[in-house]
C-alpha cells in the first residue's frame, strides 16, 4: 500500500496503526516471540530516532511497552518479560553492545536505513530475526524511488520477501510524488497488487512572490534585508537556500543585521558569538552532523528565529511548527517548492505559506511558472533508475556472503521482480557475476575476486572475502569532508575535500556563520582562528539542481505569451495577461514585460523551437552565451556536445558552464568560429557519438565512474577497516577508468557509468530531442552588449572546464606554444 | 639545451640521450635505463584491473631493447610497486625478470618500493648503485652530493596540460638526471612545483639550468629550462 500525503498530516501513525493492532492481538494470544514483527525502513538516519519516538509514544498509551528500565535489568530479565513490545534502531551508528543485545533480543519493530539492511539481510544471526517479519514501512519513497538508493531498497524487499514464511506487506509513504503508478510499483515489485491511498489534495499551499529591487537584481545584502525584516514579523523562520556556499552568505548577512547597524568590520575578531547572533541558525548537509541535530533540536525548541539551510531540511525531519517559509530565489522545481513550503503551518488543514525572494527577474518568472504548475497539479515525474549493474553487483555478493551459493538464474528471478529490473537482460547480470568473480576484461583474469563464479553460480569466499561488501556497503557518493576547527576546539564544520585541496594558509571563508581564516591544512583537518573582515565564501562542488520539465515548459508559455503580445504591440495586454494567467502583481508584471522587451531590444529571445547564440569577446576569448531554455541537466548535455564539436574545428580546451537558460561555451586563446561553423553546432546526426567523445576524460565522468565503482565493489573504499584517502581514491578510479574504456568499453560498470550519467545526471534524451525538434539552426547574434537572458550565466561562478583532446595532443599544443612564445613570436 | 622542436631522441651530453618513452641511453656502455616501473600497481590499488602495466610495460621496453640492440638494460629502482604480491602477479613478475635476463645484462637498481634490496627475493640480485659513463645511477630516494652526475628516478616529474592531464617528463641539469616513471598510473610530480625544485636542490640543480624534456610514447618534447617553462606557462596561461 502507498500512503500519499504531505508531510505532517500523519501518514507515519497510519502506517503503524495496523502494526500496533496486531501486535496487541498477538500478545493478548501470548505469542509475542522474540522475532522482530515489522521492520521501518528510512533514508534518513536522525528518523529513524524520532520515529522510534513518536511510535514509543502510542505504544506507551496502548500498554504495550515495556517500563523503562535500566539496560542491566532488561538483560537480567530476559525472556522472563516476554509480553511487552519492544523497539529499536539499527543505522551506522548503532553501538555495536547494542546490536549484540539486538541480535540476542530483537525489536519486536526495528527502525533502520537502506546500508543496515542490507548488512542485516547478508548476516545469518539477523536473518534467523528476520524470518517472521511480517510488515516492512518504507519511509520517504519519493526521495528513494528515483535513485540508486532506492533502487538497492527494491533489490533488498526482495531479498527479504525470499527470507520470510509469511507474505510482507509493504507500506509506503510518500510527500508529493507522481506518477503515483510507478511509484506504487517500485513499492510493491513487478505484478503485484497495491493499493493507493491519495491524500496530497488535503492541503492548501500558497506561494508568494517578492521581488526587494529595481533594476535587473538584487545584491545578496539586499535579499538578507528582506528576509531579515520578515523574519522580525514571524515567530518561526525556515529560509531556503539554492546552494550551500549561499546559505552561509545569508546567515553571515543576517548575523550581522542581528547583531545591530554596526558594519561587520568593527566586530572583535576574537569575539564570541553574540546573544543576538545565535538566534539565526545554519544548516546544511557540510555542516557536522551534531550541529546539525543541535540546530534541529534547538528550532523544535523554539529558542532559534529563524534557520538558514539548503535542501537538507527539505526531508522529513520533524522540526516543529514553522510560521513561515522563504525560498531565496526559488526551489528550482515544484515538488522542491511543495516539500520547501509544506515546512509551514505542519499540520492538515492549516495552510501552507511560501515567499519566493527573488534575486533577478528569472526568479520572478520562474516562480510566477511554479505557482501555475501548482495550481494545475503539473509536478515534475519520477523516473526510476533502469536496471542500474553497479547496485545489482552489490546486491549479489550480498546474496552470497560469507559462504552461501546461489545460482546466476535464482538471482535474476529475485532480481526481475523488482521493479527497477524487470528488464534486466541476463547477459547483464552474467557480466557482473564475472568481473566480481575476477573474470576481468577479455579473459585476462584480474584480481578482484569479491565471489567465486563458474559460469552458473556465485558463491562467498568466506569472511576475509566479505569484508570487502561489509566495509563499502552503500549507494551514496562518497565525498570525502575535512573537519574545520578554531584552534584549540572542536570542529564545527566540514568542507568537501575536493575544496579544502585548493584551500591556502591566509584564505578567509565562512562556514556555519563564523568567518575564519585558514592557520593550517594537514590531513586530519583545517584549523582556523576567528577572523574579522571580508570573506570568500566557499565554493562547495554540489551539484546545482536543474528545473525539470513542467516548469520549463510553463517557462516557455510564459516567455512566448509575453513575446507575442510585444510583437503585436500590445504591451498593456502582456502584463494584464500575466495578470490573470500567473495572478502576478502589476509591478511585478511589469518587470517581466521589461526583461522581455530588454532581451528583444538587445538579442532576441530563444523559441522553444530555436535557440539563440549571441557571440562575446570575454577577457579576449570568443565565447557563445546559448540561450535555449530547457534545463540545466539538459543544456549540460548540449554543451558537452558543441565543445566536442568545436575541439575538431580548433585546437585546446573549450570552457563550458551551464545553467537553467543555456550554456557558455569560451574558446581557447585566439581562436576564432565563424557564425556558418556556430550554427551547425546542435545538428542532430552525430549527437550521441559526440556526446561520448566529450564525456570521455572529462572530470564529470571520472567523478561518476568513482561512485559506480564504489558501488559495484570494483574500486573500494575502505579496506582492512580503514577509509582510502580520497585523492588516492580519485586517482585511481581515474585511471582504472582510462584503462577500461581502452581496454573493454563494455565492461559493466563502464555501461552503468553512462548510462546513469545519461540518465540520471544529465538529461540526454531531452537534450537529443531538443536538437531534432528544431526547425531552424541557431540564430546568431552579437549582442553590443550582454543581452538581460545572458547576465545570469555570465556572472555564474559555477565553470567547468572540460578539454577536450587527449594527452598528446595537449602536450602538442603546449609545446608548440611555449617555443612560440619563448622565441618571441607571440605576445602572452 | 633549450626549448627545440620534438623529436625521438635528445641528446644530454655525456654520451647520454633521452628517448621517447621515457627511457634513458647511454651510448657509451649501450645501457638502457628504465625507472619507476612499478610493476604490480593494480594490485595495489584493490586489484580493480588486470595487470596490464606489467606487460605493456615490458613489451615497450623489450621493444627498445631490441631496437637499440642494448647490451644491458637497467631498472632504475621502483620496479614493484611493493613486495607483497599475489602468488599469481609473483610468478609473472619473476618471469618477467628471467625473460629479459636471457636477452642480455639485466641491472636492478634497489629502490624504496621493493624495501631497498629486500626485493632481491623476487627480483633477484639488487645494487645499491652503479656507475655507466663516469654518471652514478642510483634511485634517487636519498639525495647526495658528489663530483659525478647523477643519473635517478624516484621524483616522478611531469609536464601538468590542464585539469588531470599531465605528460612525464625528464629533467635535465649539469649535476643530475631525472627519468620520468615508467608507470603508466602516476600522475606525477608537477616539474614546476616547489617541491620539486627542492627535491633536484638536494643534488645541486637550479631551475635557471634544469631543462625539461616531456616525453610521450612516440616523441620528446624539449620545453626548455624550468625557469622559462614556468614563465611561458604563466604567461600563456595554459596549465594551473
Amino acid at each position: 500500500m502507498l500512503i500519499c500525503s504531505p508531510t505532517g498530516t500523519g501518514k507515519t501513525l497510519t502506517a503503524f496503526l495496523p502494526i500496533f493492532s496486531a501486535l496487541a492481538e498477538r500478545r493478548d494470544r501470548d505469542e509475542l516471540f522474540t522475532r522482530t514483527f515489522a521492520l521501518y525502513v528510512s533514508p534518513l538516519r536522525a528518523l529513524g530516532y524520532d520515529v522510534e519516538h513518536n511510535v514509543r509514544r502510542p505504544l506507551r498509551e496502548m500498554g504495550l511497552l515495556e517500563r523503562p528500565d535500566s539496560e542491566r535489568e532488561r538483560v537480567r530479565r530476559g525472556r522472563l518479560r516476554g509480553g511487552f513490545v519492544r523497539t529499536g534502531v539499527r543505522t551506522g551508528d548503532t553501538p555495536a553492545v547494542e546490536r549484540r543485545l539486538m541480535r540476542s533480543r530483537p525489536p519486536h519493530i526495528l527502525m533502520t536505513t537502506p546500508e543496515s539492511l542490507a548488512i542485516m539481510l547478508a548476516m545469518e544471526s539477523y536473518r534467523t530475526t528476520l524470518r517472521e517479519v511480517r510488515y516492512v514501512v518504507v519511509d520517504e519513497v519519493h526521495a528513494l524511488a528515483g535513485n540508486k538508493r532506492g533502487t538497492q531498497v527494491s533489490l533488498l524487499l526482495e531479498s527479504l520477501e525470499e527470507l520470510v514464511r509469511a507474505p510482507l506487506q509493504r507500506i509506503g509513504l510518500s510527500a508529493t510524488v507522481a506518477p503515483l503508478e510507478r511509484v506504487a510499483e517500485y513499492l510493491a515489485g513487478v505484478e503485484r497488487a497495491c493499493a493507493i491511498v491519495d491524500t496530497q489534495a488535503i492541503r492548501e499551499v500558497t506561494l508568494d512572490i517578492q521581488a526587494p529591487f529595481t533594476g535587473a537584481m538584487a545584491p545578496l545584502a539586499t535579499i538578507a534585508r528582506a528576509a531579515h525584516s520578515a523574519i522580525e514579523r514571524a515567530r518561526s523562520t525556515l529560509v531556503f537556500t539554492n546552494v550551500r556556499s549561499q546559505t552561509e552568505r545569508i546567515a553571515y548577512e543576517l548575523r550581522s543585521l542581528a547583531g545591530g547597524s554596526e558594519s561587520v568590520e568593527a566586530i572583535d575578531p576574537d569575539a564570541a558569538p553574540r546573544p543576538s547572533d545565535a538566534r539565526i541558525g545554519v544548516h546544511h548537509s557540510a555542516l557536522e552532523r551534531s550541529v546539525r541535530h543541535r540546530t534541529e533540536a534547538r528550532l523544535r525548541a523554539g529558542e532559534l528565529r529563524a534557520v538558514v539551510c539548503s535542501a537538507s531540511l527539505e526531508l522529513g525531519v520533524d522540526i516543529g511548527a514553522i510560521e513561515q517559509v522563504l525560498l531565496i530565489g526559488g526551489a528550482r522545481g515544484v515538488v522542491s517548492t511543495l516539500q520547501r513550503i509544506g515546512r509551514a503551518g505542519h499540520r492538515p488543514g492549516k495552510l501552507a505559506r511560501g515567499v519566493v525572494l527573488a534575486q533577478d527577474r528569472d526568479d520572478i518568472i520562474e516562480a510566477a511558472a511554479t505557482r501555475r504548475c501548482i495550481a494545475d497539479g503539473a509536478i515534475e515525474e519520477i523516473a526510476l533508475p533502469d536496471a542500474p549493474l553497479d547496485v545489482l553487483a552489490q546486491w549479489m555478493v550480498s546474496c552470497v556472503v560469507p559462504e552461501k551459493r546461489v545460482a546466476i538464474e535464482t538471482l535474476l528471478h529475485i532480481a526481475r521482480r523488482a521493479a527497477p529490473y524487470r528488464r534486466l537482460a541476463r547477459a547483464d547480470i552474467l557480466a557482473c557475476a564475472a568481473y566480481l568473480g575476477g573474470g576481468g576484461v577479455a579473459d585476462d583474469p584480474a584480481h578482484v575476486r569479491r565471489v567465486g563464479f563458474d559460469g552458473v553460480a556465485i558463491w562467498g569466499l568466506g569472511r576475509d572475502a566479505s569484508a570487502a561488501f561489509f566495509e563499502n556497503v552503500g549507494t551514496i557518493p562518497d565525498e570525502r569532508s575535512v573537519p574545520v576547527r578554531i584552534a584549540g576546539e572542536r570542529s564545527f564544520g566540514r568542507l568537501e575535500e575536493n575544496f579544502v585541496d585548493r584551500l591556502r594558509v591566509g584564505d578567509v571563508f565562512v562556514l556555519e556563520g563564523r568567518t575564519v581564516r585558514v592557520e593550517s591544512v594537514d590531513r586530519t583537518g583545517i584549523t582556523t582562528r576567528t577572523h574579522r573582515g571580508r570573506p570568500t565564501v566557499p565554493q562547495w562542488n554540489s551539484q546545482i539542481r536543474g528545473i525539470g520539465t513542467p516548469l520549463v515548459e510553463e517557462i516557455d508559455r510564459l516567455r512566448e505569451g509575453v513575446a507575442r503580445r510585444l510583437e503585436a504591440g500590445e504591451r498593456m495586454e502582456a502584463a494584464a495577461w500575466l495578470g490573470r494567467r500567473y495572478a502576478l502583481a502589476p509591478q511585478l508584471a511589469e518587470k517581466t514585460v521589461a526583461y522581455i522587451e530588454q532581451q528583444r531590444a538587445v538579442s532576441a529571445l530563444p523559441g522553444p523551437l530555436r535557440p539563440v547564440f549571441e557571440i562575446y569577446i570575454l577577457d579576449a576569448l570568443q565565447s557563445a552565451v546559448a540561450l535555449t531554455g530547457i534545463g540545466r541537466r539538459a543544456n549540460e548535455a548540449l554543451a558537452r556536445v558543441a565543445a566536442t564539436r568545436i575541439a575538431r574545428i580548433v585546437a585546446g580546451a573549450v570552457t563550458i558552464l551551464t545553467d537553467d537558460l543555456g550554456f557558455l561555451l569560451q574558446l581557447p586563446p585566439r581562436a576564432r568560429l565563424i557564425d556558418a561553423q556556430w550554427e551547425r553546432l546542435l545538428d542532430e546526426p552525430g549527437f550521441e557519438r559526440d556526446l561520448r567523445e566529450g564525456l570521455l576524460g572529462s572530470a564529470l565522468l571520472r567523478t561518476h565512474f568513482r561512485y559506480v565503482a564504489n558501488t559495484g565493489l570494483l574500486v573500494l573504499r575502505r579496506a582492512n577497516g580503514r577509509a582510502l584517502r580520497a585523492s588516492s581514491l580519485r586517482w585511481n578510479s581515474g585511471r582504472i577508468l582510462d584503462r577500461l574504456v581502452r581496454e573493454d568499453e563494455n565492461f559493466p560498470l563502464v555501461r552503468e557509468t553512462f548510462r546513469s550519467l545519461c540518465d540520471e545526471v544529465l538529461d540526454v534524451g531531452r537534450a537529443r530531442s531538443y536538437c531534432a525538434s528544431l526547425v531552424a539552426p541557431p540564430r546568431i547574434l552579437h549582442p553590443p552588449v550582454a543581452s538581460p537572458m545572458s547576465f545570469g550565466i555570465l556572472t555564474s561562478s559555477f565553470g567547468d572546464n572540460v578539454a577536450v583532446a587527449d594527452r598528446s595532443e595537449l602536450v602538442e599544443a603546449l609545446h608548440e606554444r611555449v617555443i612560440a612564445y619563448l622565441a618571441g613570436a607571440i605576445a602572452p | 639545451m633549450s626549448a627545440a622542436p620534438r623529436a625521438r631522441s635528445v641528446s644530454l651530453g655525456g654520451g647520454a640521450y633521452a628517448l621517447a618513452g621515457g627511457l634513458l641511453w647511454i651510448e657509451p656502455t649501450a645501457s638502457l635505463v628504465v625507472a619507476d616501473l612499478h610493476l604490480g600497481y593494480e594490485e595495489a590499488i584493490g586489484g580493480a584491473l588486470p595487470l596490464w602495466s606489467l606487460d605493456e610495460s615490458v613489451a615497450a621496453l623489450e621493444r627498445a631493447r631490441a631496437a637499440y640492440d642494448a647490451r644491458e638494460l637497467v631498472l632504475l629502482g621502483d620496479v614493484v610497486h611493493g613486495v607483497r604480491l599475489s602468488d599469481g602477479a609473483t610468478a609473472r613478475v619473476r618471469a618477467t625478470m628471467q625473460r629479459l635476463r636471457e636477452q642480455c645484462t639485466l641491472t636492478i637498481v634497489a629502490g624504496n618500493h621493493e624495501g631497498r634490496t629486500r626485493g632481491a627475493g623476487l627480483l633477484g640480485d639488487c645494487v645499491e648503485e652503479i656507475e655507466r659513463a663516469g654518471m652514478l645511477l642510483h634511485h634517487g630516494d636519498r639525495p647526495r652530493l658528489s663530483g659525478a652526475r647523477h643519473v635517478i628516478g624516484h621524483l616522478h616529474p611531469s609536464v601538468a596540460l590542464g585539469g588531470e592531464q599531465s605528460v612525464p617528463a625528464f629533467l635535465v641539469a649539469p649535476e643530475l638526471i631525472v627519468l620520468p616513471a615508467a608507470t603508466p598510473y602516476s600522475r606525477g610530480l608537477n616539474v614546476l612545483s616547489r617541491d620539486c625544485r627542492t627535491a633536484i636542490g638536494a643534488y645541486g640543480a637550479r631551475s635557471s639550468s634544469t631543462h625539461v624534456i616531456a616525453a610521450t610514447a612516440a616523441q620528446c618534447y624539449p620545453f626548455g629550462s624550468i625557469a622559462s617553462l614556468a614563465r611561458a606557462t604563466r604567461a600563456l596561461r595554459f596549465a594551473p
